[in-house]
């Protein structure tokens, strides 16, 4: 017992005595590799969120610019003709002589300009309007004769912007509608094509092909999205226009036309549609199926009225994708839907969108500090809020269609 | 004042040095012989050198071309001189040294009469200035240097002989491009791109290893690159530099310089559906282009309904302003109003042209002969586009086609100064094939004129 005892005291159990953290440490370990991890794909995101925001913040304060800007005119005469220097005025010369009978057309203590260089009109006596130079930081210049007198405007007003329908900011029309005419149009167009023969393709794919069918059609299917837009305009400007040309006559379709470059559009964004929407599909449970059969659907009744609705949100997540990317789109309307700005929503008519305009007055060299260069902004900030609309639009009618099955 | 206003105008008489060597072609006039007085008095007598006697006046030359001798004189008639702008003057007549090099280079010592000339095809002939003229017989005529060409020979005196020329020669040194380094940017006209483009092949054929590039852009942004951004080296346009880019020129530090290098018939062209429209007016284009006519029935009612497409180069192109000043009287309004298809890019305009039943475009002359088959080119005025109304003025859309560079980058980069040399000097040849019509021998003169001033001044 002694013995044992002192066994006992000598021997002590070996108690493990650990400090409370020792015991359990419950504390976030720092593992490096995860820390890495985790901030890329906090930056991925971040990245695209703020890249958003900066094109936004850009486009607003450019598109400000616009509206801000004063735009200039030449002043004309009362019949309709460009008042131009009548003789050339020389570095020093602080008058300008004007064709007879022309001085009165001249404000009075309002700026005009010559070439780039600013003015103001002290007086006009006759056909002589004496002018203080070289006013807002510009250059005096010798202006030869024939030289345009440009008078200061009023700013572009967001009214005209929005409402008008003629769009030529060189001659002072700036309505936007001009161009969002011809993308609604094309869009629509393009839609009008995707969507039947996309969900059509889905609905076979994910349905009746067999599975060697469908892993055969679908690769190709999605080829079919690889191919570069600059190709599908060519193809609908020397295939599908000179087909269409055939069929409706080269009288009612001009070479470049609306019609077209949807309906090629269109083809461009079926696969896009098709393989999302037979994503969906397929995402759709099988018991749904089951049950439907076991109910004495038909394949076309379960097909149509039961798969289809309960894929729907992903096919309307297909279609958001579908009309933005139509909406965006820019190679095949610069090339095969024309180029003039004009208000119309007949497919028939050439006619421009607000890419294709954006990347024809851009091709030239376009200066900074112009009413173009400022404009593309502005279209651009439209094309912005044109997309957007369209997307919340898609998202609302996604949630009213949407039907729950679980 | 007045003193200096004499004093120019004898200079400018100088300016143009008289053209010694002489190079009768076959079938030039030959003029009988007349032993009567010096080269002097003959030139005198002949009526129509009075411009480049005052020039040997005015560079201390007369007593040299009265004496020993003997001489041949390549001379150019007063008509040359007249082509000459009074920049080009200025610059001559502010330097006696600049002139005399350049009227020696007429003077080839010894008595070449026309035959003699013509055996030299393919040679050269020294001149009393130092360079050799190139003598070359194309079509039975002597050309010297490529461009100026003998139109009268043998005006024979006592100590020598004169052969009429139609072009200014200039002592430009002959350009090989085996040995020209550094590269050239160019940009500007989409009219002159096809030509410019030719002119670099032939240029990059000949050796030269740099790299050259030709961008398209139209007139005003070539302007804008050459101007206002200084990126350019040269800038091709199918219309001369406005007041305001010559300003932005000299605010970056460049003096433009202009080289004319060709003429161009603007070519206006409908579809060729359209049998019942041959000829327009000035007054009917624009009618059309601002869009007050809009059906061809209107224009000749044996058109049928047919709706009148429009096609325009873009606002940016030298074509579009040459088409608004001469058809719009410089008021663009109109035009953009009708609210045509715009496109700097001429072979947009070709294809619509093309496709649509109803369409009418305008563009640079090589543009439909590049495309001839599928378009119809019409009459203006009832003139006809060909190299002899264009050349003449006859052709009321004829215009002139130019490339730019400055005396500073001339300076500063001899590939550039070599590079328009050998376009200067090769242009003739080219242009032709290009689709476009060769300037008179006078014009293009002006031009080397212009270069070689500045290369002497940078060399000064």
């Amino acid at each position: 017992m002694a013995n044992q005892q002192a066994v006992a005291t000598e021997q002590p159990t070996p108690v493990v005595t650990r400090t409370a953290e020792e015991q359990l440490d419950l504390r976030k370990k720092t593992r490096l590799g995860e820390t890495v991890i985790q901030a890329f794909l906090f930056f991925s995101g971040a990245i695209s969120i703020l890249t958003s925001i900066a094109i936004v913040v850009v486009l607003g304060n450019e598109a400000l610019l616009f509206f801000r800007t004063p735009t200039w005119h030449e002043i004309r005469d009362d019949n309709e003709k460009i008042i131009a220097l009548a003789t050339e005025t020389s570095i020093e010369a602080t008058t300008l002589t004007l064709p007879t009978g022309t001085g009165a057309k001249v404000p009075v203590d309002a700026k005009i300009r010559l070439d780039n260089e600013v003015m103001r009109v002290i007086s006009v006596e006759g056909d002589i309007v004496t002018v203080e130079r070289g006013l807002e930081e510009t250059n005096r210049l010798l202006h030869p004769i024939g030289t345009h007198i440009q008078e200061e405007g009023d700013t572009i007003s967001p009214i005209e912007f929005l409402t008008g329908t003629k769009w030529q900011p060189h001659i002072g029309q700036f309505g936007v509608l001009a161009l969002v005419s011809a993308t609604l149009t094309i869009s629509l167009l393009a839609m009008a094509v995707a969507l039947p023969l996309g969900v059509g393709a889905a609905i076979y794919l994910s349905e009746y092909a067999s599975e060697s069918v469908r892993n055969r059609l679908k690769p190709i299917l999605e080829v079919l999205a690889g191919v570069p837009t600059v190709v599908y305009g060519y193809f609908a400007l020397t295939f599908i226009t000179p087909i269409l040309q055939g069929i409706i006559g080269k009288t009612n379709l001009g070479v470049y036309n609306m019609l077209s470059a949807g309906l090629v559009m269109g083809i461009m964004i079926l696969p896009t549609i098709a393989s999302m929407s037979e994503d969906a599909l397929r995402a759709v449970p099988r018991s749904l199926r089951e049950a439907a059969y076991g109910l004495g659907s038909t394949k076309l009744e379960t097909s149509t009225k039961v798969v289809l609705p309960a894929g729907i949100s992903g096919i309307v997540a297909a279609f958001i994708l579908g009309i933005s990317r139509a909406v965006g789109e820019t190679m095949i309307v610069a090339i095969a839907a024309g180029a003039r700005p004009y208000f119309t929503f007949n497919p028939l008519e050439a006619a421009e969108t607000m890419t294709g305009h954006i990347v024809r007055i851009s091709t030239g060299d376009l200066s900074r500090a112009t009413i173009d260069y400022n404009s593309l902004f502005a279209i651009g900030l439209t094309l912005f809020v044109v997309t957007l609309v369209l997307n919340i639009i898609s998202r609302q009618v996604a949630s009213w269609l949407r039907e729950e099955y679980d | 004042m007045q003193r200096t206003r004499s004093l120019l105008l004898a200079l400018l008489a100088v300016t143009l040095v008289v053209a010694l060597v002489a190079a009768p072609s076959r079938d030039t006039k030959t003029v009988q012989a007349q032993e009567s007085g010096t080269l002097l008095e003959v030139a005198a007598d002949a009526g129509n050198f009075t411009t480049l006697l005052a020039a040997v006046e005015a560079a201390g030359l007369t007593e040299t071309l009265n004496g020993e001798g003997p001489f041949t004189i390549f001379a150019p008639s007063d008509e040359v001189f007249a082509v000459l702008p009074a920049e080009t003057v200025a610059a001559l007549l502010a330097d006696p040294a600049l002139l005399t090099s350049i009227l020696t280079y007429h003077v080839v010592p010894g008595n070449l009469l026309a035959a003699d000339v013509v055996a030299l095809d393919g040679q050269q002939a020294a001149t009393v200035q130092g360079e050799g003229i190139n003598v070359a017989v194309v079509d039975d005529a002597v050309v010297l240097d490529g461009n100026a060409k003998v139109v009268t020979a043998d005006l024979t005196a006592s100590n020598g002989v004169i052969h009429a020329i139609d072009g200014i020669l200039v002592p430009l040194a002959d350009v090989d491009p085996l040995l020209t380094e550094g590269d050239i940017v160019t940009a500007g006209s989409s009219t002159v791109f096809p030509l410019s483009t030719a002119v670099a092949e032939a240029f990059e054929a000949s050796g030269y290893i740099g790299t050259l590039t030709v961008d398209s852009v139209g007139t005003g942004a070539g302007f804008e690159r050459f101007c206002l951004n200084g990126e350019t080296d040269i800038s091709n346009a199918s219309r001369a530099i406005k007041q305001e880019e010559i300003d932005n020129c000299t605010n970056i530090g460049r003096t433009a310089i202009e080289f004319r290098v060709g003429t161009d018939a603007l070519a206006v062209v409908v579809n060729p559906a359209l049998e019942c429209v041959a000829d327009l007016t000035i007054e009917q284009l624009n009618l059309i282009y601002s869009a007050t006519v809009t059906n061809w029935s209107e224009i000749n009612p044996a058109c049928g309904d047919v709706a009148i497409s429009l096609f325009s180069p873009g606002t940016d192109s030298g074509t579009f302003d040459y088409f608004v000043e001469e058809v719009f009287e410089a008021d663009d309004a109109p035009i953009i109003g009708a609210n045509p298809q715009f496109s700097e890019d001429d072979n947009v305009l070709v294809q619509g042209v093309e496709g649509n039943p109803g369409g009418i475009g305008y563009f640079g002359y090589a543009y439909y002969v590049a495309n001839a088959g599928a378009l119809k080119i019409l009459n203006i005025e009832g003139v006809e586009p060909t190299a002899i109304t264009a050349e003449d003025g006859a052709y009321p859309l004829a215009r002139p086609l130019y490339i730019y560079s400055a005396a500073e980058i001339l300076a500063e980069k001899a590939q550039v100064a070599d590079f328009i040399s050998f376009y200067l000097t090769n242009v003739d040849d080219i242009i032709g094939v290009v689709g476009y019509f060769p300037a008179s021998n006078a014009t293009l003169s002006v031009a080397k004129l212009n270069l070689y001033v500045a290369l002497y001044a940078a060399m000064m």
